[in-house]
């Protein structure tokens, strides 16, 4: 996935069928409703493209030459794709469909489906994914602001979230408290928290523990 | 276990030939009709073969060569002169043979004191009623139709051998002490009908009829002309649940079945009129208490001289257990062949279920997107919008019809019980007996003694594992001999971190392309030309609904090799 500027309204569905009319014409369904859509024949095809990284959801046909849709549903974490899954069947194996609902598939469908139950689906999925996204997002932000810190600041900034006073931490580092509340200063800045509270509650995120 | 029964048999015949053996010092009658008894010393029992047809030659050579020394001639006349030269235990011959054809060369044979009571099997393409007749009434002991079983040649070879050997045994034995086998033979009938013998003379024929009877582990019956019994022993006592007393009051008929009452009669006149020097048959007797008795009987005529009636000789092999397990074969057999058109069906099913809601699921998709997009135009008929929705829905009624006839063929849930491994080979191994005989085929089984149970259900698991065998059968029909070989493997592995049995069906096969890989467990996917495509498919669904998997993979030198795996234990819901 290549790095794009992410448009909040920006999102794609991915169809991967090998049954030629089918696909077109979940493609053509899927684009009626004003979503953008790339398919594929097979998983190994998908494997290779690229795709915008931007919210999506795949659309995932249980049975595929080669690597199955359970397959490729359980390979995608491996590779770093995390990405909302909706399988479609024209077998209707229920075994099949409790082990895809299990591995945290979105939806599983059988064709023929309705076709306001694909799209509810979709939304579904994407709003999911976008929600991801942007918890994704700020982690990673979080993270490069606390990659600027020094590895003293580090050491102060554990011990502030932990709810030493500066004395304590003055002593426990021993340091001056003035040059506690100079590191202070600076971490809350680097950290762009507006209150202690808030710096702890990024700590949390960031699994910071003393 | 069925080899074996079948071997006690042959055991106990050359046990009963073997104690009958003539001490070297004493003397073998050699008058002229007698010659063919002579291949007493041979331990391997000697076959001519007459068929003009190479290819055959070969293939019933080989059948027979790891019990039969065999000799193969290409026509009658060549196997009329082997046989006057060295009188062999059986000859094996075709019909139609240039030169001289088999019934020409069973008429010769027949025609000739030195070689008449060699048995002889016919062979012949001609499947006819009446040709087979026309073979039997010519002699023949049996008669058998190309294309038959390796498994019925072998077993009616088998019979035939040991009965003349049998046979050969008793009068070499009759023969032993007296230059003229004829008086001895009156001696004998004498004996058991007058009495009126020396109680010497009466003595030594005893001993030495006894010596061979008593210590059979056949049936052996002396009968009159008349079909009454004259004497049996006290094998045949058992078997028939009559004493020896009993045994002086009854006769043939009293011991055969009403159906084959006719047949019985007919062959004792062939018998007594010269036609037929000895018979052979798979027959069913009635005990005293009126149950039945399987066996392979077989009849010959000692004959008569100086005034006396020639009498018959019956010796009968009790083969109930043995037809008992081919029946509770026969059964399983049966069992595993509704089970697989019922999978068939429901497999069948599905497979149609699938193809057909591609294109139903395409229809409604396309339905709907039309439906969308006239929603927002303007000018668009009514009657248009109407005609999608319908399309739309009867779409959606096939796809209903489809899922109603899939869940009447739905297969019914399986009944799992803990089974070793091993036992399903055993079982699959005994199904496929005949086709891995027929087709020369090698077993190894190299399954683990220490596996863990598996929680199948044990009448599908026939189906997929006689499925991987027959597969892998077939797969080497085209190979030569030697490397015709199928191992079954099976060893300790893991499923998802729990504990598993992973086995291996391999054959030395044709093997598949890479690319064939994916489409041998699609349906209606098949290389064979009677196939249907469907038998991989089948047994992939049932390892998968065991919460097992099933694939493929090429050997590195050739051939291919089928992998299952299956969790072990009792889970597996």
């Amino acid at each position: 996935m290549i790095e794009r500027d992410v448009d909040e309204t920006d999102s794609i569905v991915i169809v991967i069928d090998d049954d030629l009319s089918f696909r077109r014409s979940t493609e053509r369904l899927i684009r009626s409703v004003g979503y953008s859509v790339q398919s594929f024949g097979t998983a190994a095809e998908f494997l290779r493209s690229r795709i915008p990284d931007v919210p999506a959801c795949v659309v995932l046909d249980v049975r595929l030459p080669g690597l199955s849709g359970l397959d490729l549903q359980e390979a995608l974490p491996k590779v770093g794709i995390k990405v909302p899954i909706i399988f479609i069947t024209a077998h209707g194996d229920i075994p099949m469909s409790v082990q895809a609902m299990k591995a945290g598939a979105v939806e599983f469908l059988t064709k023929p489906f309705r076709s306001q139950d694909l799209l509810d689906a979709i939304e579904l999925a994407i709003a999911g994914d976008r929600e991801t996204r942007k918890v994704r997002a700020r982690l990673a932000g979080l993270r490069a602001r606390y990659q600027l810190l020094t590895a003293r600041e580090r050491e102060v900034m554990a011990c502030v979230v932990s709810g030493l006073l500066n004395k304590q931490i003055a002593g426990e580092l021993s340091t001056a408290e003035k040059t506690v509340k100079f590191h202070r200063g600076h971490i809350m800045r680097k950290m762009r928290a507006r209150s202690l509270a808030a710096l702890v509650r990024m700590a949390e995120h960031l699994g910071i523990e003393r | 276990m069925f080899s074996r029964s079948e071997s006690v048999g042959i055991h106990s015949v050359h046990e009963g030939v073997a104690k009958a053996a003539v001490p070297p010092s004493q003397r073998i009658v050699e008058s002229d009709d007698r010659r063919a008894l002579r291949p007493a010393a041979r331990s391997t029992p000697r076959i001519l073969l007459a068929d003009d047809n190479a290819d055959m030659r070969q293939y019933v050579q080989r059948l027979l060569t790891s019990g039969y020394e065999v000799e193969p001639v290409g026509d009658g006349e060549a196997a009329l002169a082997a046989a006057r030269e060295n009188p062999p235990d059986l000859v094996l011959t075709g019909v139609m043979m240039p030169h001289l054809d088999g019934f020409g060369l069973l008429r010769a044979l027949r025609s000739d004191p030195r070689t008449r009571s060699i048995p002889v099997i016919m062979l012949s393409a001609r499947a006819g009623e009446e040709t087979q007749v026309e073979g039997l009434e010519a002699g023949a002991d049996e008669y058998l139709i190309k294309p038959f079983s390796a498994r019925e040649l072998l077993a009616r070879v088998q019979n035939l051998v040991i009965l003349k050997r049998a046979r050969d045994a008793l009068q070499r034995e009759l023969a032993t002490h007296n230059e003229d086998l004829s008086q001895l033979t009156q001696e004998l009938i004498a004996s058991r009908q007058t009495l009126q013998q020396s109680a010497e003379a009466q003595g030594r024929s005893e001993r030495r009829w006894r010596a061979v009877y008593e210590n059979s582990a056949v049936g052996i019956g002396l009968i009159d002309i008349d079909g009454n019994f004259l004497a049996a022993n006290p094998v045949l006592q058992r078997m028939l649940g009559y004493t020896e007393e009993e045994f002086q009051n009854i006769s043939l008929l009293q011991i055969t079945p009403k159906e084959d009452s006719e047949t019985t009669r007919s062959r004792v006149v062939q018998l007594l009129t010269g036609r037929l020097s000895e018979y052979h048959i798979e027959q069913r007797y009635l005990r005293r208490d009126r149950s039945i008795v399987w066996a392979n009987a077989s009849m010959s005529v000692i004959p008569g001289g100086n005034g006396e009636e020639p009498m018959l000789v019956k010796v009968i092999e009790d083969i109930t257990e043995r037809k008992r397990v081919e029946d509770r074969l026969l059964n399983a057999k049966a069992e595993l062949a509704h089970a697989t058109r019922m999978t068939m069906i429901g497999e069948l099913a599905a497979s149609i279920a699938h193809e057909i809601n591609q294109p139903l699921g395409a229809i409604v998709n396309n339905g709907d997107v039309c439906l969308r997009l006239a929603a927002g135009a303007i000018g668009i008929h009514y009657e248009i919008r109407e005609a999608l929705s319908d399309m739309v829905n009867d779409a959606n009624r096939a796809s209903a019809i489809v899922a109603t006839v899939r869940a009447l063929a739905k297969r019914s849930t399986p009944t799992k019980t803990l089974l070793h491994f091993n036992d399903l080979v055993t079982d699959v191994l005994a199904l496929a007996r005949r086709e891995l005989a027929e087709r020369q085929i090698k077993v190894r089984n190299r399954v683990a003694e220490d596996l863990p149970r598996i929680f199948v259900d044990r009448v599908q698991f026939h189906q997929v594992l006689l499925n991987l065998v027959i597969n892998a059968i077939d797969a080497m029909s085209t190979v030569e001999e030697k490397s015709r070989i199928l191992t079954i493997w099976g060893k300790r592995d893991k499923l998802k971190g729990k504990p598993a049995v992973l086995v291996g069906v391999q054959d030395f096969g044709k093997g598949f392309a890479a690319d064939e890989v994916d489409l041998l467990f699609e349906p209606f996917y098949t290389t064979k030309s009677h196939g249907m495509g469907m038998g991989l498919r089948i047994s992939r669904s049932i390892v998968e609904a065991h919460c097992g998997r099933l694939w493929a993979q090429p050997n590195a030198n050739r051939g291919a090799t089928f992998l299952c795996v299956l969790p072990a234990g009792a889970e597996g819901d």
